[in-house]
């Protein structure tokens, strides 16, 4: 299990650098590639929803106070936006779903909780399928309002603030790691009854954590946003179906509990939507070079002479090994 | 050198030193402004406020008003004429120590704005200084005086106004409303809005702010005052604007305190510090209770899963 060991060194640098990142000077771009809840005091960068929700701002002011294109542009400073699309679509082109798996600051949180769980030997909760399919378009649906709903802004509702960050459990738990409680509280008018239902929501979250690993990618709507592109990202995971035995290990120990990955036997380009390319999947096969990833189609890494090895798990609901 | 040359050189020696002087004597007033301040009895007062005027560099370099005469006060409660101008009454300035002070009285609780005038000429300019504040005025169930003779006046006219409204302001990033106490100045002369025109806000430790106002003469920023008391007396920030017309130049303060009323038109509009609108142990206690609730469904489903 090395590549884990090195995944969750990378995560834990990763928590550090994103979350106390101002405490040393550290202040990437909001508009680049790193990732940290920006209601967090010092936190190195901002979540790519806040100049995403931000971005329907300008849209919805241009459209009420129309200008010619060109010099709305200039004005309006639509520079930087340009700047936040081209910097996710480079990066999920680059590295597709790495950064769920081996940088997000919640997603490392994720996995401390489910440790935390195994360790007092706790079962997780699998959903049937049937929950799968309920769960699988809330993250569409969720990027899709959150995303436009600030255009209600030109038919006269007051929603000049990112509605997402209103509700979003990350912006209550994260800011929790060095004390700051004010997201967890209540706000008098206005505000009340958005700051109520997020403290109903993370608690609700805590709890999904601990029983269902990495619970919060499924609903997360960044994880929507890299579904757009990673189909055409250079980074792949790969599964040479002739090598394949069926055994079932790769969703076995998925966090996710992708059973695509298993079932699939038409393509080799095997990425899912819910998938954080955490590797596990490469490290439980017993098959060689049966999945892989691979970059330009070069393999950067899979796993070779690897004894012949079935796991088993027990799990309660779904429909576990 | 003959002696000549010493006293062309004596003579300019002493014009330089003269012009140092004249300049130093002209710039002299640059930074002098008029304000007002709480007298320290204030503090535990009820039915009336005083106030202190004071002339000089703010905070620390108070000058003397020699001319008491040229000072002229005025006060309104916010009540307007049938032509939706304030309705201003005169009151009298009087002294203490050779300071000048007011004493604004009302039998009832009331909002009020109070206006100094101060005009001075130096050096062939008119200095137009105006000093200006709102507070609210307490119930005194003991105060039997009907208040200041309603000596009505015509408010003082083309001056350089400064308005202060509460305001709003968010976080670039996360839109959060900013903890403290965000207020609007407004600057306007003759009721009409500045652009461009520097205000400065001090405080009573002499920490300084500078900024700009925009098309609407506004300027937004939060107060720079902790507490209501410093040293057992009020605590405020002073905002300064100067204005320089073709004849004259108009010099207007607006002292902000702690608990404070905006303009007229918006009585008992007090600011409140946005931090004390949270409650966390009720947010946890939230938190909680949903933590159970999902808990409990939790456990509901694994027994039925392993039924």
């Amino acid at each position: 299990m090395r590549i884990q060991r090195v995944r969750y060194l990378v995560q834990i640098i990763f928590l550090f650098l994103l979350l106390y990142g101002g405490y040393l000077g550290l202040r990437f771009n909001n508009f680049l590639p790193f990732w940290s809840c920006p209601n967090s005091l010092d936190h190195a960068s901002a979540c790519y929803l806040l100049p995403l929700q931000r971005f329907q701002y300008g849209i919805d002011t241009y459209l009420k106070h129309p200008l010619p294109f060109p010099a709305y542009f200039i004005i309006q400073g639509w520079k930087a936006y340009l700047k936040f699309f081209l910097s996710l679509f480079i990066f999920i082109i680059v590295f597709n779903k790495v950064w769920c798996g081996w940088v997000c600051p919640f997603g490392t949180l994720q996995d401390g909780i489910s440790f935390i769980r195994k360790k007092l030997g706790l079962e997780e909760i699998y959903f049937p399928e049937k929950t799968k399919h309920i769960l699988k378009p809330i993250k569409y649906i969720s990027l899709l309002i959150f995303m436009n709903a600030p255009f209600l802004f030109a038919f006269g509702f007051k929603l000049d603030w990112p509605l997402f960050c209103k509700i979003c459990p990350v912006k209550s738990i994260l800011p929790f790691s060095y004390g700051n409680t004010l997201n967890i509280s209540v706000g008098f008018p206005p505000g009340t009854l958005f700051s109520i239902l997020t403290c109903i929501i993370t608690g609700f979250i805590i709890v999904a954590l601990f029983f269902r690993e990495r619970f919060f990618c499924i609903l997360c709507p960044v994880s929507a946003l890299f579904n757009f592109f990673q189909r055409i990202s250079f980074l792949q995971l790969k599964k040479n179906i002739g090598t394949c035995n069926n055994c079932g290990n790769c969703w076995r120990v998925c966090p996710l509990d992708i059973k695509e990955v298993y079932l699939e036997r038409k393509n080799a380009n095997i990425i899912k939507d819910d998938c954080i390319l955490c590797l596990k999947c490469i490290e439980a096969c017993p098959q060689e070079g049966a999945l892989a990833i691979k970059f330009f189609n070069k393999t950067i890494f899979t796993l070779h002479k690897r004894p012949n090895k079935v796991i088993k798990k027990s799990c309660l609901g779904g429909e576990g090994g | 050198m003959n002696s000549l040359h010493i006293s062309k050189l004596f003579i300019f020696i002493l014009f330089f030193v003269y012009l140092t002087f004249a300049n130093s004597y002209a710039d002299s007033s640059k930074d002098d402004y008029l304000w007002l301040e709480f007298t320290k009895e204030d503090i535990n007062y009820a039915g009336s406020r005083s106030f202190f005027i004071y002339y000089g560099e703010f905070p620390f370099k108070r000058k003397a008003i020699q001319d008491f005469e040229s000072l002229e006060s005025f006060y309104t409660f916010g009540e307007k004429d049938k032509n939706g101008r304030d309705i201003f009454y005169r009151i009298k300035i009087e002294a203490e120590e050779d300071r000048p002070y007011i004493k604004v009285s009302s039998a009832k609780e009331n909002w009020c704005m109070l206006l100094v005038k101060y005009k001075k000429e130096i050096g062939g300019t008119i200095y137009e200084y105006l000093a200006k504040t709102s507070f609210f005025i307490f119930s005194n169930n003991k105060y039997t005086e009907q208040g200041n003779p309603a000596d009505m006046a015509i408010g003082p006219n083309k001056f350089l106004d400064i308005r202060i409204f509460r305001e709003r302001i968010n976080e670039e990033l996360t839109y959060n409303r900013i903890r403290g106490y965000p207020i609007r100045a407004t600057l306007l002369f003759d009721n009409h809005p500045i652009n461009n025109q520097s205000v400065d806000i001090i405080n009573s430790q002499g920490q300084l702010q500078s900024y700009k106002t925009d098309k609407k003469g506004n300027v937004i920023y939060n107060l720079l005052i902790a507490n209501k008391y410093i040293n057992g007396e009020y605590e405020y920030d002073l905002i300064l604007a100067t204005f320089t017309s073709a004849e004259k130049i108009y010099k207007s303060t607006y002292t902000v305190f702690f608990i404070h009323g905006a303009n007229s038109g918006e009585k008992s509009h007090y600011f409140k510090r946005t931090s004390f609108s949270h409650n966390v142990g009720m947010g946890i206690s939230i938190c909680i209770i949903s933590v159970l609730i999902t808990l409990a469904t939790v456990l509901v489903i694994r027994k039925k899963a392993k039924i």
